[in-house]
């Protein structure tokens, strides 16, 4: 508070005059003493409380003073009974006190603004730097996506490719196929040719040959050369079947390409085992006279199976003359003899 | 002895002249005009910092008090005058401090409002 130096040289002037006064007045009476004004109580209180806070000196620092000084003269002026000057330096005291709470207050909320203005800094920073850090994970990202897309692509072509590969090769393998098939067709067009051929030629060469017959089963062309041809329970050709054995040698090797299975077979008559003998015995002389008439060797095979492939009932003559038989078989299909009674 | 008392006579009035000389010049004796200006200064103050808004109260007894210390200060009551004086001022210098105060709570709630809208912009996912 702004005191005027004018007014204060005649108050200092007069105050020390009544100081004086004062304690004489006190010196003469002696120990006698005014209750506590509390107004002034009350402010020195108040004054008190403000000063033991920490800032309040520094901020209020001015205010604080005048409050001290305003009490100390406002008890001097209770003191002298001067109500007018009390009343005044009362309400200086109050007001000074008022203004220091108010200056505490306002430095109170300057520094909660600083405070809120340090962390707003720190938040647009930290904005800022999750901003960026934004950024770069985006960016991070972005990378990653274009390494994946061009390892996707890198691996769909490469995967493509193989397919493409595998693809090719599948085809050339199904070309193969188609031609193995092809010739494989050809091969089967000119072995059916040839069979149907043969099977010509057999049937022409068993219409002619009274002791030939033909037969076409699954197993393929069969000639059947009957029992005529043999002597009575015996495994020689008859010297009458020449013709027939000639015929028969040249249409073989006429029909080269195919492997020839010579079977030989019996009626029931007669034990098996003896039977067995018998038509392996038949089977192989019929062998060795086409191989002496130039059939290879190696493309006949020769079996007995006694009476086990009867093509004709045994019970009577004509099936028993039947039965008895020496089998050619051209192009072997199935490999065993077939016949009604097979077993 | 009458010139003794003559000159008692003459002494008592100069005495009394004196005193009343001295009555005179206590009574004409005004505070300074700059103080009146200091107190004018201060209102200003106060009004700047906004203190007719927050603190209207205050300035107004402000104002007040002066237009009473200037008139007690015309009528010679100069103590009184000073006493007035003082207290405008002083209701002067707490009106500015408390539109400062009103103006600091105004910027610390902007501040806090920006800070809520900043932080809640900065955790947006």
């Amino acid at each position: 508070m702004i005191f005027s130096k004018h007014f204060m040289q005649k108050k200092s002037l007069a105050s020390a005059v009544k100081v004086t006064v004062l304690a004489s007045f006190v010196a003469l009476a002696g120990c006698a003493s005014l209750p506590p004004h509390p107004e002034l109580e009350a402010l020195q209180t108040r004054y008190e409380v403000m000063s033991g806070q920490s800032y309040a000196s520094q901020e209020a620092q001015d205010e604080l003073v005048k409050t001290r000084d305003a009490i100390a003269l406002g008890r001097d002026a209770y003191e002298r009974d001067d109500d007018d000057e009390l009343s005044h330096y009362i309400f200086v005291a109050d007001k000074n006190l008022d203004i220091a709470e108010a200056r505490i207050e306002l430095y109170e909320t300057r520094a909660q603004i600083a405070s809120a203005t340090e962390v707003r800094e720190n938040l647009l920073r930290e904005g800022r730097d999750f901003d960026v850090a934004r950024a770069e994970a985006e960016a991070r990202a972005a990378t990653a996506d274009a390494r994946l897309a061009q390892s996707d692509a890198a691996r769909s072509g490469a995967a493509l490719s193989a397919q493409q590969t595998q693809l090719a090769l599948r085809e050339a393998e199904l070309r193969d196929q188609e031609r193995e098939l092809d010739v494989k067709d050809a091969e089967l067009a000119a072995k059916q040719a040839q069979l149907e051929a043969a099977e010509r030629e057999a049937q022409a060469l068993a219409d002619e040959l009274e002791e030939v017959s033909m037969v076409v089963n699954e197993r393929g062309t069969v000639l059947v050369l009957s029992d005529i041809m043999f002597d009575f329970d015996s495994a020689a050709l008859k010297p009458g079947s020449e013709n027939a054995l000639n015929k028969i040698a040249q249409f073989l090797i006429n029909q080269d390409s195919s492997d020839l299975k010579v079977e030989g077979h019996t009626d029931s008559l007669g034990t098996d085992g003896y039977n067995l003998v018998l038509s392996s015995d038949r089977a192989e002389s019929v062998r060795d006279a086409l191989v002496a008439r130039g059939v290879p060797r190696e493309r006949i095979s020769i079996a007995g199976y006694g009476e086990d492939y009867p093509v004709a009932s045994n019970d009577g003559e004509a099936g028993r003359q039947l039965n008895r038989r020496v089998e050619i078989v051209l192009n072997d299909q199935v490999g065993r003899p077939v016949g009604i009674g097979a077993r | 002895m009458n010139s003794e008392k003559n000159g008692k006579i003459l002494r008592s009035f100069f005495v009394t002249a004196l005193l009343l000389s001295s009555s005179s010049m206590v009574l004409a004796d005004k505070l300074p005009e700059e103080r009146f200006t200091m107190a004018r200064m201060a209102i200003e103050e106060a009004q700047e910092s906004h203190a007719d808004k927050s603190a209207s109260s205050e300035l107004m007894l402000a104002e007040q008090k002066l237009q009473e210390a200037k008139e007690n200060d015309d009528d010679g009551r100069e103590e009184v005058a000073d006493r007035l004086l003082h207290q405008s001022m002083l209701h002067a210098e707490l009106a500015e401090v408390e539109g400062m105060q009103a103006d600091a709570d105004v910027s610390f709630n902007e501040l806090n409002a920006a800070l809520t809208s900043l932080e809640a912009e900065i955790r947006r996912p």
